[in-house]
């Protein structure tokens, strides 16, 4: 009966620590996978906002000298509606969802990229 | 009796579960590795950079590298530039001021401007600010003026000697089909110097440079662009282990329309405009950055078959994909490039 009583608490113990390590690599590898797609947002080569595509938002990201780029996303999509860049590029280049290639504001130097979902995702990289 | 079998079992899957556990933890922990990622705009276009490893993110030294490199160097927008300087004073005979390195790099872009019978020619500068792709000027030009500028171009005019180089007067040099490749190279040079660096990606523009090994050991994956495609579409994916240097040259990267015809940025030294030699995009790989950006320009500038000859000539792979979206792969390439876009058709 005691030993019983031994195993049962052996075979909780085992259960445990089963299911407690299978949420550990389940968290581990989720995190390793992503998700939904967002966007990364860089200006001067250093990342300084990331934004949901799910969610619609406007923001300004400004720069040196009064510099700005006004972002806005909609519809899962990403883009420059408005900027202070004379050529206004970055700005025709209309939204983008998927990548690979990003929208660039070469007088501010701001880059915004699509990470996470898409097709070139698995990718170290892409040539275009 | 059979408890103690039931024990031995216990003990045996408890053991199997830790043995797991620390399997997995450790096979986690050699995955991460530090990675470093960067994006700007440098040299005129998109830089992306992804660092494995090191003791601290040498990206933003690296920017300032290519940073110096364009304006001190390469380009002809700078008149303090080594190019700018060459420029100013077409028509005598230069040299003094120039660097070790950008002599090697003339000597080698002139190099290749010879193989390829002038597809690549770093004097077509006049003409190339004359269409000013992607720039505000951007637009068709007259007959005339792209005439009266053939005139003032030609590699073979162009002279570099051991320690001297001669521009005739008027013309003006324009390292544009291979800055990005020259960027490239100098970016691995640096990664390499660095320590504890396990591998990178350095993308300029349309040219990438695979530096070391991935963590995991695994050969890199390139997309290429889908020359027809939708924003996002790729072409396929090419799989690559060791140190490469791949670029793409394609008449989807700038280009206006006038009408239903497609005015794009790769030109083609010997009309003045762009080339039409049935090709929309060729891919690159070899072993330098100058070699890859310049030879990937040049084979599209040629078309297929010289195009083919050229890499061969160079020992370098390619893929090449043309208007009826045929696409051709070098003998090397066959086996690690997977098409992903079955509109396109692989031809044998």
């Amino acid at each position: 009966m005691k030993e019983k009583k031994a195993m049962i608490g052996i075979s909780i113990f085992l259960c445990l620590v089963f299911i407690c390590s299978l949420l550990f690599l389940i968290c581990m590898y989720r995190e390793k996978g992503g998700g939904n797609a967002y966007a990364c947002i860089y200006q001067d080569g250093i990342l300084v906002k990331t934004v949901s595509l799910e969610k619609e938002d406007t923001f300004l990201i400004e720069g040196k000298n009064g510099a700005y780029n006004k972002i806005s996303v909609k519809n899962g999509s990403i883009g420059v509606t408005e900027a202070s860049c004379p050529d206004f590029l970055c700005g025709r280049m209309g939204y983008i969802s998927k990548g690979p290639i990003p929208i660039t504001c070469l007088p501010n130097r701001l880059v915004i990229e699509i990470e996470g979902e898409r097709e070139a995702g698995e990718a170290d990289g892409v040539v275009y | 009796m059979w408890m103690k079998k039931q024990k031995v079992l216990l003990a045996v899957v408890l053991f199997l579960l830790v043995f797991l556990i620390f399997f997995l933890s450790w096979k986690k922990s050699e995955e991460q590795t530090k990675i470093y990622k960067s994006a700007d705009v440098l040299m005129g276009t998109n830089f992306y950079g992804t660092v494995y490893g090191g003791k601290e993110d040498v990206l933003p030294e690296l920017a300032e590298q290519l940073r110096r490199l364009e304006t001190e160097q390469l380009s002809w927008r700078e008149e303090t530039s080594e190019i700018g300087k060459l420029n100013s004073v077409s028509g005598q005979e230069a040299g003094e001021n120039i660097s070790a390195d950008t002599f090697g790099y003339l000597k080698e872009i002139l190099e290749i401007a010879k193989r390829s019978n002038g597809a690549l020619d770093p004097t077509i500068g006049n003409i190339s600010r004359l269409w000013d792709f992607g720039g505000a000027d951007e637009g068709l030009p007259s007959q005339e003026e792209i005439n009266a500028l053939l005139e003032k171009r030609g590699y073979e005019k162009l002279i570099i000697d051991e320690n001297s180089i001669f521009l005739p007067e008027g013309m003006s040099l324009d390292l544009g089909a291979v800055g990005k490749g020259i960027g490239a190279d100098r970016a691995a040079q640096f990664i390499q110097s660095q320590e504890g660096i396990e591998g990178a990606v350095i993308a300029l523009g349309g040219t990438i440079a695979l530096i070391g090994s991935r963590p995991d050991r695994k050969p890199w994956n390139l997309a290429i662009t889908n020359p027809r495609g939708k924003e996002g579409e790729i072409l396929g994916v090419l799989k690559l282990s060791g140190e490469y240097f791949i670029s793409t040259s394609g008449d989807y990267e700038k280009f206006f329309m006038v009408g239903q015809k497609r005015y794009h940025h790769i030109l083609n030294p010997k009309t003045g405009y762009p080339a039409e030699s049935g090709l929309i995009s060729v891919t690159v790989v070899c072993d330098s950055g100058l070699k890859s950006d310049g030879l990937s320009t040049a084979c599209f500038v040629l078309g297929l078959k010289q195009g083919m000859e050229l890499l061969e000539e160079y020992g370098s792979e390619g893929i090449f994909v043309d208007e009826e979206k045929n696409v051709y792969i070098t003998e090397g390439l066959k086996s690690l490039f997977d098409l992903k876009d079955l509109s396109y058709k692989i031809v044998e």
